[in-house]
């Protein structure tokens, strides 16, 4: 394992301590984020996973410690600097009563590029329609969100992720509302993302089935803290899990793949 | 398709508010026909002397008047909308307007007398008042604990009612002026001036023109507080820029026309429905419509009891709450 030379981390997290104002929900966070991997976020309801997403991704002020990307600290950073290297796709969709239009919604992944007040350029135009087309929802380019189904919407969320052109990509339960045939297909996108594309991919994910099946490494956010950071077949085990979520789930051997996966156990 | 729709839709707009003006400049006590009219308007040599007097003196002041200040309502009560993610929000939702009716109510009482920045006296207090308020209620929102849109929403609210419970005290200590404060609180056109259109002007476009600018931001905002942050906007900064926009608008109309509702709650709803909720059209449409509604409401409250007149904010709650509700029964889901 140490012969082989790991990159530097596109961005990571020393003794960080993240939560609301006065109020710490995490602390002693050690993480690094390597490009061109996944790395996926679990634990319990609660626990603290998103938000240490969103402390990673410059949303919320870390109250202690740092965040560093590309070895610069989030620190007083411009909120619309770090927007061109950090895209987030939030785990609510739309709480507005008045929706823009698909292409609207997926427009505003540029304004980290080209500012608040200008125009779009052609260049633009081509980023977000090659985001919408990347997304599958192209079709959907006029419709506004509120008549979309929730797979849809969430799909929208994340073409305007891509059209950010980031290079981490953070996903906050990215899986929640698809159907199986879109999970499939978000997941294999999250590959090629990071896989092919180069991105550094941060996912949190409550459903404990799809971790084998995207990430490259899990970090366990439970009890104020990181408890393991490991590789998928080092942190999906019995008695890693069991402590924190309780003994009714068990460790599988997916019968293809070899990969563990995690069930709930009816007793 | 969709963006050369809105824009037919917005020349569309422009026209008729034209067209609307120029009727709202026909009617009243004298009425001059079209042709007539237009000559007047362009002081031609074959017009006629008293219409030239009428329209250049009375008419075209107020119609502009009006027409401005519809436009700063809808163009405010867009923005709060807007930021506020609520369809009950409308340009007074923070208090500018209970505060311009302090001032107003305290300088018809105590017969203020001073003026400045072109504002008689008790424009002036009104200005002063609402803008004192919208600060206010900016500050308390703010720096308090969980700052957010509803702190606002609600430290508007709480700071509206205090300042109301202020005017009735005063109207009903010192009971002479009530008439006079009355109908400036249900606000209207009357003797309004060229003077008054010179005075409003420039705070109305700066509001304006600042809230247009603000399109993207508020499309950004429309998706939560963390998606826009989550897309680099610095969300305080946008928060501040928008309320301080508004409040000047808002501040700077109702100085000169008194307490006008309605007109810039459904202005935005209708220009929503025509247009789509992208602030970068529906900003311009809510102006749009905002004015021609006001103008249509100031003829009609100017011509009803002719040669008396009724305050225009009583027309613009009894003609656009029907028509709202209209629009709501028939068009229900798409408006909201």
């Amino acid at each position: 394992m140490k012969a082989e030379k790991t990159p530097d981390p596109i961005l990571e997290a020393r003794n960080l301590a993240c939560g609301y104002g006065k109020c710490e929900v995490l602390s002693g966070v050690n993480l690094d984020v390597q490009p061109g991997k996944v790395l996926a976020l679990i634990g319990p309801n609660g626990a603290g996973k998103t938000t240490l997403l969103h402390t990673l991704g410059g949303l919320l002020p870390a109250l202690g410690g740092d965040v560093r990307c590309e070895g610069v600290s989030l620190r007083g950073r411009h909120a619309r600097a770090t927007a061109r290297t950090i895209a987030l796709a939030p785990q609510r969709v739309t709480p507005s009563a008045w929706p823009l239009s698909v292409t609207e919604a997926v427009s505003l992944g540029r304004a980290p590029h080209r500012g608040w007040f200008m125009p779009l350029t052609h260049e633009d135009r081509q980023v977000i329609d090659a985001s919408m087309a990347r997304m599958g929802i192209t079709s959907l380019a006029g419709r506004v969100l509120s008549t979309l189904s929730g797979g849809e919407a969430r799909r929208v969320v994340l073409a305007r992720a891509l059209a950010q052109t980031p290079k981490i990509l953070l996903l906050d339960e990215p899986a929640t509302y698809l159907d199986i045939k879109y999970q499939a297909e978000l997941i294999s996108l999250v590959r090629t993302l990071a896989h092919e594309d180069g991105l550094a991919i941060v996912l949190t994910l409550h459903d404990l089935a799809l971790v084998s099946l995207c990430a490259d490494s899990v970090a366990l956010v439970a009890n104020g803290g990181l408890r393991m950071t490991g590789t998928v077949s080092e942190v999906l085990r019995e008695d890693v899990l069991r402590p924190v979520y309780g003994e009714n789930l068990e460790v599988l051997s997916h019968p293809k793949s070899g990969m563990p996966v995690v069930l709930p156990k009816i007793v | 398709m969709r963006r050369h729709r809105a824009l037919v839709l917005l020349m569309v707009a422009s026209v008729l508010l034209v067209l609307v003006m120029a009727a709202s400049m026909g009617f009243g006590s004298v009425f001059i026909k079209p042709q007539a009219l237009v000559s007047a308007v362009l002081r031609a040599s074959d017009a006629d002397a008293v219409n030239v007097t009428i329209v250049w003196d009375l008419r075209l002041p107020r119609t502009l008047l009006a027409a401005l200040v519809g436009g700063a309502l809808a163009t405010a009560g867009a923005a709060f909308q807007g930021l506020f993610r609520n369809p009950l929000a409308d340009p007074h939702v923070i208090g500018a307007s209970s505060g311009a009716a302090l001032g107003a109510t305290l300088a018809i009482s105590f017969g203020a007398s001073a003026g400045a920045l072109g504002f008689g006296p008790v424009p002036l207090c009104a200005f002063a008042g609402a803008l004192a308020t919208v600060a206010i209620v900016y500050v308390i929102a703010e720096t308090g604990g969980g700052a957010s849109v509803a702190s606002l929403l609600l430290a508007g609210t709480a700071l509206g009612a205090m300042l109301s419970a202020m005017v009735s005290f005063l109207l009903i200590w010192r009971e002479q002026p009530w008439f006079h404060v009355f109908s400036w609180l249900l606000g209207g056109f009357s003797n309004r001036s060229w003077h008054h259109v010179q005075t409003a002007l420039p705070w109305l476009l700066t509001g304006m023109g600042a809230l247009w600018l603000m399109a993207r931001p508020l499309d950004a905002l429309l998706g939560g507080d963390d998606a826009a942050r989550s897309l680099g906007l610095p969300i305080r900064a946008a928060r501040l820029v928008l309320v301080a926009a508004a409040g000047l608008a808002v501040a700077a109309a109702v100085a000169v026309s008194g307490i006008i509702g309605f007109v810039g709650l459904i202005a935005p709803h209708i220009a929503r429905w025509l247009v789509g909720a992208g602030h970068a059209r529906l900003m311009p449409m809510s102006a749009l419509l905002g004015a021609m509604l006001l103008v249509l409401a100031d003829t009609f409250a100017r011509t009803i009891l002719s040669p008396g007149e009724i305050p225009v904010g009583i027309v613009t709650a009894a003609l656009g709450g029907p028509f709202f509700l209209y629009l709501l029964k028939t068009r229900g889901r798409r408006l909201a």
